[in-house]
């Protein structure tokens, strides 16, 4: 029988569970596409010249929701979208629940030295508990039954087909091209502890182990059975990573710990409140001559109004309510404020390392910096991931 | 030990004006999804048996279930109505989403 995924922890898929993913995968491109591409026309073509004509610039992304929140294209685009995210979480959990008590008595393969270490009174933040993210039924921290590691397996499914194959065969694509950046962005620089935080189940932390064999790697966040799932998927892969219980906002480790400290599509997800305390703290785990980076969405001023206004509907309705004030956000102060130095600022965007390969990716790092359409984007044409950080003094 | 839920907390967007509209759309989705799967099964069976020299159209058109396959059918079609109105039950147990002040945000920006 087919298998979900090659690593030690896909779980054996049906004929038909194989169709109904396939379909809400292609539902989903075409949302993202076609539905999408319609949506923006109509905008173009109809709803901001009108405007114009009443001398009414639409900028400001809430200004464009508005006036497109009435018009049938956005109600369209809208209401299919959201049934196909509810259908990304539908059409895996049966398989999910099938395959239990397997996943969950799994054998551990041979031990390649990596770790679990759960903090069972953790208090699990509110952005967690609160709201299901992404309209994840249970969110990501829920557990079934003792132990349980299907939340885990529900994400690793889940995002397999909602990406419809733009995060890369291993679903690691942005953690790829994070990791491969630095390594070739900074030949000169050899991190001995690599730290990644709001981890959830590690797909994006494995490369770093792969991109620097010699490095130690940690990755932590606050929900049990991601990290427990993580823990058994990567050791089925052989790859050696330590998974620690911890919120990032109150890191437990000691000062100077970590040459590099990064997430991946991590802080969109956090209240403001907990993105200034988790930077403060990665500032101070960090060694001096270390360097935090962040995958992330990129900030409304580098990018075209409408951009603005379409990254941004997630935020409206795909329950993830703090990635519009994020967003809205100067990344640069955000940084300083936590106690990096204002000219230790970086950042960039990345052709998709897995997608280009190492050729053609060094040669886009060589050029500058493109923000555009398909910037922060999920794209067969093309995606550019945006990310940004700073060394520390 | 506990299924994993089907259903998210918290209340649907509505985006059409209409009552309805919305999980309408999501019923026809899922049932698309349904269908598709169902002719996916069929073409590789065609194809299966083609391959061992079968043409079963004609025995299709002729076969008549016993009362064990009848039973498997209808629970099928169970299944199937199942979830194509899985949205028309989340009615019931809606809570507000937390859209203007999330939890644990703070007053600034937007």
């Amino acid at each position: 029988m087919h298998r979900s995924h090659e690593h030690g922890m896909g779980i054996p898929l049906t004929q038909e569970d194989r169709a109904r993913r396939a379909f809400v995968s292609s539902l989903r491109s075409h949302v993202l596409q076609q539905m999408s591409a319609g949506l923006r026309d109509h905008f173009e073509g109809a709803v901001a010249p009108e405007h114009a004509k009443r001398g009414d610039k639409l900028g400001e992304p809430e200004k464009i929701h508005r006036a497109l929140r009435g018009e049938f294209p956005f109600k369209a685009y809208s209401s299919v979208r959201t049934a196909a995210q509810e259908m990304v979480f539908d059409v895996v959990s049966d398989a999910v629940d099938r395959n239990r008590q397997a996943l969950n008595e799994h054998n551990p393969a041979a031990d390649c030295g990596g770790t679990l270490t759960l903090h069972p009174e953790l208090d699990l933040p509110v952005n967690v508990t609160g709201i299901d993210v992404h309209l994840a039924p249970g969110s990501y921290h829920a557990e079934y039954q003792d132990q349980d590691l299907c939340a885990g397996a529900v994400y690793d499914n889940s995002i397999e087909v909602f990406a419809f194959g733009q995060f890369g065969q291993e679903l690691n694509d942005i953690g790829s091209t994070l990791a491969n950046y630095i390594r070739l962005a900074y030949p000169e620089f050899k991190p001995d502890r690599i730290l990644d935080c709001g981890c959830t189940i590690g797909h994006n932390t494995l490369p770093w182990a792969t991109a620097f064999p010699d490095a130690e790697v940690h990755a932590i966040d606050v929900a049990a059975p991601v990290l427990r799932y993580g823990h058994a998927r990567a050791q089925s892969m052989g790859i050696p990573v330590h998974f620690r219980q911890m919120n990032a906002t109150e890191l437990e480790f000691g000062d100077g710990e970590f040459d590099v400290v990064f997430s991946s599509m991590f802080m969109h997800e956090l209240p403001l409140k907990d993105i200034q305390a988790y930077l403060r703290e990665a500032y101070r785990v960090l060694k001096p001559g270390g360097v935090l980076w962040q995958m992330e969405l990129p900030p409304m001023d580098a990018m075209p109004d409408y951009e603005n206004f379409y990254m941004n509907w997630d935020t409206y309705y795909n329950n993830e309510p703090y990635y519009g004030t994020f967003r809205r956000q100067d990344y640069r102060k955000l940084l300083t404020d936590a106690g990096f130095r204002d000219g230790d600022f970086i950042e960039a965007t990345m052709p998709r390392y897995t997608f280009v390969g190492e050729e053609a990716f060094k040669a886009a790092l060589a050029g500058d910096n493109t923000f555009d359409t398909l910037t922060g984007r999920m794209d067969p044409k093309g995606t550019r991931w945006y990310g940004f950080g700073a060394w520390k003094a | 030990m506990r299924q994993i839920p089907r259903k998210r907390r918290g209340q649907r967007h509505r985006f059409f004006d209409a009552d309805g509209v919305d999980e309408l759309l999501s019923c026809v989705l899922r049932l698309t999804a349904e269908i598709s799967a169902v002719k996916e099964r069929l073409y590789l069976a065609e194809r299966v048996l083609a391959k061992q020299g079968l043409d079963i159209s004609d025995a299709i058109e002729s076969y008549e279930p016993d009362d064990g396959e009848q039973a498997e059918l209808a629970a099928s079609r169970e299944r199937l109505i199942q979830t194509v109105l899985a949205q028309l039950g989340n009615a019931g147990d809606a809570s507000p989403i937390p859209d203007e002040n999330p939890p644990g945000s703070d007053a600034t920006g937007g």
